[in-house]
């Protein structure tokens, strides 16, 4: 019951920062951009925090949400929203597709899912498909740009992220991903269907990708390949993940906020003093705080949600 | 096939590329029975456990595991059939607390067993439930293995070692555990270094040298049989 309560007080209060953010600063560019970072780095938590499978290609779910959609809009002409959901579902496909790659593990499963990224961003970029997904010179969604609406699809799209994260952090289900991190042998002697159960946290986070994905194509409606399989769009998941500390709902939370902040407070007037610091940020977490800010707590004694 | 037999092994043969793991192994467990698995380093022993609880997959012969087949069983779900195991190096879900490793165990085996509370006793790890089971040292860590398995309410238990690194007052305590688990019925395949551990376990013990079994009797007898001697104190190739 308490726990209900930390957890659903965490999620209450990030959804209403951003609900009413835009009228607190007007950059509401901002505020949609620290959602879909948040989604994703809760994306990565549920695959990397719970199962310890950390995909560095995740942006290549992004991407394939984002062209999908996309590509459902404009050829299909169907509603935005009906889109989004085909986003979602065709990285669900492509997750479904690479599920192999988790018979790799550790730093060959990293690089597995970044090669796979590459490819699917290599195949939709090239100039071959330009009657399909326009190559090189990417989408362009004006015709259905509606600024207000995709931000509240995407807090929709948060909020359901950030629900099953919850979920995951308090549930059985939860505790099972995070035997088979610990050990998949044991994990196995312990009743749980390890395969299974990875490949749910998978395809979650494939799911999540592509939502966001799509949400985002339609919010910023004109689009390069290079902007929706940006590499930088998975380091940022990953790295607010860490900072934070996985398998917590919090952790991505603050992870966001902290590095996401310090990236609109200087990243952008003065990027090389940013890129100092957040290169000597991510050099000392690594090596004195591996498990993100969150351990330090956990370490006292606080029950993180 | 007799049904009085809990785990039946006839003919297993395991091999690694060219190298002959277990080859031809052939017995059963009964009801209530310790079965002691000696032998060599190297003999197979650990191979063998693997075998049975669903690691590794024989690739001949047959296993049966109340009165059922389960030559392609996953572990998984051998917990489910209620068999489980403990490790040699022992296996804990470090980052989780004993509570949780317990915890998890008894909630996806729902098969009848102990109460949380009464294995951590059993176990004597009952002021540590708390505790994250990375931090327990190594001889906690074969024990949390222990009671995770019986959080499962196992039939059939392997013991891999539960002896090694233990000092004797603990390994007292331990066979003591041992023989109360197998007096509730739980049968249990030993395997163990300490011949003095499977002396006052085991009634009867299997010898396996290089994937064989090479005896099979009481403790006694395997120590005044001529081969057992060669394999444990060397001597000429026959």
């Amino acid at each position: 019951m308490r726990n209900k309560l930390k957890a659903g007080s965490v999620l209450l209060v990030t959804l209403l920062l951003f609900a009413v953010g835009t009228h607190i600063y007007s950059n509401e560019n901002m505020w949609f951009q620290g959602m879909v970072y948040l989604a994703l780095a809760q994306g990565i938590n549920i695959l990397y925090g719970f199962t310890g499978y950390l995909p560095f290609g995740y942006v290549g779910f992004f991407g394939t949400g984002a062209y999908a959609a996309s590509l459902y809009m404009t050829d299909f002409h169907t509603q935005p929203i009906v889109a989004i959901l085909g986003g979602g579902a065709t990285a669900l496909i492509v997750g479904l597709l690479l599920s192999p790659l988790l018979r790799l593990s550790g730093a060959y499963f990293s690089i597995g899912s970044l090669a796979a990224s590459q490819m699917i961003y290599y195949t939709v970029s090239n100039p071959a498909l330009q009657a399909v997904t326009n190559g090189p010179y990417g989408m362009n969604l004006e015709a259905f740009y509606n600024p207000t609406a995709s931000y509240a699809v995407m807090l929709v799209i948060l909020a359901l992220t950030l629900f099953t994260t919850a979920y995951l952090r308090y549930s059985r289900t939860g505790l099972a991903l995070r035997a088979t991190r610990e050990d998949a042998v044991s994990a196995a002697m312990a009743g749980i269907p390890v395969v299974r159960m990875r490949i749910m946290a998978w395809l979650l986070s494939a799911l999540i990708a592509g939502l966001v994905g799509g949400t985002f194509a339609w919010h910023i409606s004109v689009f390069y390949p290079n902007t929706v399989f940006d590499l930088n769009v998975s380091i940022f998941a990953i790295v607010f993940t860490l900072f934070g500390g996985g398998a917590s709902l919090l952790g991505p939370i603050i992870g966001m906020f902290v590095l996401y902040g310090l990236y609109n407070w200087i990243g952008i007037s003065a990027p090389q003093y940013f890129q100092l610091i957040y290169g000597v940020l991510i050099v000392m977490l690594v090596l004195f705080l591996p498990n993100g800010i969150m351990s330090l707590f956990r370490k006292k004694g606080y029950d993180v949600p | 096939m007799s049904p009085d037999y809990v785990l039946s092994v006839v003919d297993v043969t395991k091999t690694f590329g060219s190298f002959t793991a277990l080859q031809g192994m052939s017995f059963h467990v009964k009801k209530g029975e310790i079965l002691g698995l000696v032998g060599p380093n190297g003999s197979g022993k650990t191979t063998c456990m693997n075998v049975i609880s669903g690691s590794y997959r024989a690739d001949r012969g047959s296993l049966h595991f109340m009165g059922k087949n389960i030559q392609r069983t996953p572990a998984s779900k051998l917990s489910h059939m209620g068999m489980n195991r403990t490790f040699q190096i022992p296996r804990p879900f470090k980052g989780l607390t004993v509570r949780e490793n317990l915890q998890i165990a008894a909630t996806f085996v729902r098969r009848e067993a102990m109460g949380l509370e009464e294995i951590a006793s059993f176990i004597g790890l009952e002021d540590s439930l708390d505790k994250e089971s990375g931090m327990l040292n190594s001889t906690q860590q074969k024990l949390l293995d222990l009671g995770r398995a019986l959080a499962t309410g196992p039939t059939l238990l392997l013991v891999d070692e539960l002896g090694a690194g233990m000092n004797p007052h603990e390994l007292d305590i331990t066979i003591e555990r041992l023989q109360r688990l197998a007096k509730q019925g739980i049968s249990m395949i030993v395997v163990e270094h300490l011949m003095s551990f499977v002396r006052q376990l085991t009634e009867r013990v299997i010898v396996m040298n290089a994937g064989k079994e090479i005896f099979e009797g009481t403790l006694d007898d395997a120590v005044r049989n001529e081969e057992v001697v060669r394999v444990y104190l060397g001597g000429g190739t026959p």
